[in-house]
């Protein structure tokens, strides 16, 4: 059984505004949540969609369970779709910890580009003037954390071997300091150390490219980010 | 604001949408470099976005909707029930 606390609970100290609020401050992150309930639409996110072969590349939300934001590919090479915030929301900061957690199935491992986390606006994140997000390259099956603040570009070690159609939850978490700590399926793997955080404002994004001819299906479950103000 | 990238016979096409009540806006060019240069420029601000027309508002039979000039804020001609900003007219220069 819980415990129940029947008055609230607060982390605020006395003479905060909210001290008798009975709910944890929630102005003290800020905080991206999507659970894709509904599809990414494009007055909310900037979507690219490329469709040079059969087929028309799109993201939508299919009927199942928990939400999700379902892309599919059309047929040729680098065909595919990116979706980010219309605006670039989240600033890194020194002292400042962050989190990035996602759930994600591609459906080709091997022969496809994706990200998952923050990038500066750009049409082709993967190369975003600045990148704080989850990355696997066309020809590996293997997914990587990337911090690139546009002086340094450092990627951890491989934090997961992916498997087409399979799902797998990534994360990362910045201490404020110089380290990423990254994690598969809540699982710590790799400490990226003598990092420097993007000093600019980045949007959340995702995306999906073939690395190969043939459509491809890629469901994002969630995507969740925080940053302490 | 989606812009969508297709390939018709030998030219290269970006279709931009936005909103359910926008008309979309469809440009051609002669390869995937110059089409994928636009976006890019498109979206980094180094030219302005494309500005889209409303859609015409229609009756379930497919006709087109009127004004209802009894609702001044509103236009039902429309599928969002604003009417497109029309360009205002250029001054006329005086002759001196």
């Amino acid at each position: 059984m819980p415990t129940h606390f029947t008055n609230g609970v607060s982390n605020v100290i006395s003479g905060n505004p909210l001290y008798e609020f009975g709910m944890l401050d929630p102005t003290k992150w800020h905080i991206f949540w999507d659970d894709f309930n509904h599809e990414p639409l494009s007055t909310e996110w900037t979507i690219t969609a490329t469709s040079a072969g059969a087929g028309t590349s799109a993201i939508s939300t299919p009927d199942e369970a928990g939400g999700l934001a379902r892309i599919t590919t059309a047929a040729d090479e680098d065909d595919g779709i990116f979706a980010q915030t219309i605006g670039e929301i989240f600033l890194l900061a020194s002292g400042k910890k962050a989190f990035l957690k996602t759930r994600i199935s591609v459906g080709d491992a091997t022969q496809s580009d994706w990200v998952v986390g923050l990038h500066s606006t750009d049409t082709t994140p993967q190369d975003a003037t600045m990148r704080w997000l989850f990355e696997s390259v066309d020809g590996a099956a293997t997914v990587y954390f990337n911090n690139d603040d546009n002086s340094t570009d450092t990627d951890s070690e491989t934090i997961a071997t992916v498997e087409d159609d399979t799902f797998l939850t990534l994360s990362a978490y910045y201490d404020g300091k110089t380290s990423i700590l990254c994690y598969k399926n809540d699982v710590l793997v790799d400490t990226v150390t003598s990092i420097t955080v993007p000093g600019a404002e980045m949007a959340v994004g995702f995306g999906y490219l073939n690395g190969a001819a043939g459509a491809e299906t890629t469901d994002i479950d969630y995507i969740f980010v925080a940053k302490e103000r | 604001m989606m812009t969508q990238l297709t390939k018709s016979g030998g030219k290269w096409a970006i279709e931009v949408s936005c909103g359910p009540h926008d008309k979309p806006l469809v440009k051609t060019f002669a390869s995937r470099e110059v089409a994928e240069k636009w976006r890019y420029d498109v979206a980094s601000g180094k030219i302005a976005a494309p500005v889209l027309q409303p859609k015409r508002a229609r009756t379930a039979k497919g006709k087109y909707k009127g004004d209802n000039k009894g609702t001044l804020d509103v236009n039902e001609a429309y599928a969002g029930g604003k009417a497109p900003v029309k360009a205002k007219p250029k001054a006329k220069s005086k002759k001196k």
